[in-house]
């Protein structure tokens, strides 16, 4: 009864018992391998195809966050890269060809684009101060149905210093650390 | 008004048949508006994303998630200097993030315990207890990088859609009963995930990897976690509640690369 009842499998017992090394080998071989997998990838190839993940990005002439813009792509356009230079790559896209600094690319296709509903502010108005978007009407209902009252008050108040900090401020706190594309 | 809809009620009985009859013109009007369509389709597909969550249904259950958060771990620190730094910090990191549909934010929650949370949709959380050990910048970074992995591959949502408790359910912020029953049993089951059981080891180890090398395009020096840990992990008092939901620090300290401490 058992044995009508035991899963098939491809390998008799034996078979199992010798394979079972090679099987935690190449599992292991394979978590690493998985885990070694860069999500922001620091080495690129000539050829390789890469994505702009941000609502407006400018292809500049130079590579230096300085430098003349001499295209600007949309949101997840392809772009293949020619050459690398430190954090820089030099890209070609049907609008063109310029550099663009590795952080502002994706190596896979970004699948939901930078809707102006959620992040507010566009690649050009970082002089503003984004609008403080507030908790969800549902999460809203969520808070009053648990008596968490005080927690969304607490979440309002975090929301409004959070949109104090402007997307130029932002930029001016990575010029001037050196970070991102304003490393020398 | 009337003659107007006539006239689109005529157009639009005529029209398929028309086309189908091969009509010069019209064939390529009918190719053109199928493409639409497909593309309409595509483009609902993708807002919905892999998960088959609309991006406003993970942003609610963030929220949601968020509220459970606050709630569990002391309220928010009122700390505007403080609060400040991890938004700095946090969205210059976020800058180069994959995900640039979300709002950022970040918040420090006034508690003892060293720990940090995600909840989908782009909200980051750090204990008091954690923000002042102190940290340096790049070891906040490298903590707030970490969390701003969880968010940017979706590890909550997959999990959620792939959960029970998620199969079928549509229009969950709809105004019945049905979408509130639905709300409570997918936030609470991300709410059990984020603050009991945690993500699982290789999602936690993704979560570091990933981080440390957001971290490092940010221009942050690329050991800033690993310093966390380090002196998490040499402290001689024995500290109360220390990334209770992440695993050990002895086995994230093994799998990050042995660099210099910033």
């Amino acid at each position: 009864m058992n044995s009508l009842h035991q899963p098939k499998s491809c390998f008799p017992a034996s078979s199992r018992e010798s394979l079972l090394p090679w099987f935690r080998s190449i599992a292991t071989l394979g978590l690493v391998c998985l885990l070694a997998l860069p999500a922001y990838s620091a080495e690129y190839k000539k050829g390789q195809k890469v994505w702009s993940k941000h609502y407006e990005t400018a292809l500049l002439a130079e590579p230096s966050p300085l430098a003349d813009a001499v295209a600007k792509v949309g949101f997840a356009e392809k772009l293949s890269i020619r050459e690398s230079r430190g954090t820089w790559l030099r890209v070609k896209s049907d609008e063109g060809e310029g550099w663009v600094f590795q952080g502002n690319i994706a190596v896979e296709k970004p699948s939901l684009a930078p809707a102006a509903g959620w992040t507010t502010v566009e690649a050009s108005q970082t002089d503003t101060v984004a609008a403080a978007r507030p908790l969800e009407p549902a999460a809203k209902n969520y808070a009053q149905r648990h008596n968490a009252q005080e927690a969304e008050a607490d979440i309002d108040w975090l929301d409004a210093q959070a949109a104090l900090v402007s997307n130029q401020e932002i930029i001016e706190y990575l010029s001037a650390g050196q970070l991102g594309e304003y490393r020398e | 008004m009337k003659a107007l809809a006539l006239m689109v009620l005529v157009l639009g009985l005529v029209c398929p048949v028309l086309a189908q009859a091969q009509i010069p013109g019209l064939g390529d009007i009918t190719n053109a508006l199928q493409k639409v369509k497909k593309t309409k389709d595509e483009t609902a597909r993708v807002a919905k994303g892999a998960s088959g969550l609309s991006l406003e249904e993970e942003i609610a259950i963030g929220d949601a998630v968020a509220v459970a958060i606050v709630s569990r771990y002391g309220g928010v620190w009122r700390d505007e200097d403080a609060t400040r730094r991890v938004n700095l910090v946090g969205r210059a990191l976020a800058q180069y993030a994959l995900r640039q549909d979300l709002q950022w934010r970040f918040g420090l929650l006034d508690s003892d315990a060293i720990n940090a949370f995600s909840a989908p949709g782009g909200r980051v959380f750090i204990t008091r207890g954690l923000y002042e050990l102190p940290l340096s910048d790049a070891e906040l970074a490298g903590v707030l990088a970490h969390e701003i992995i969880h968010i940017d591959q979706r590890h909550a949502i997959d999990i959620i859609a792939r959960g029970e408790f998620w199969g079928g359910v549509t229009g969950l912020l709809a105004d019945n009963n049905a979408s509130y029953a639905a709300f409570e049993s997918v936030v609470g089951e991300t709410e059990n995930l984020i603050l009991d059981e945690g993500f699982d080891a290789g999602k936690e180890f993704e979560a570091d990897q990933g981080g440390r090398e957001l971290a490092l395009v940010t221009g942050y020096p690329p050991g800033g976690l690993r310093a966390v840990l380090i002196t998490i992990d040499s402290a001689q008092e024995e500290p109360g509640e220390v990334f209770s939901t992440h695993p050990s620090t002895e086995k994230r300290l093994e799998r990050l690369p042995d660099e210099p401490l910033p």
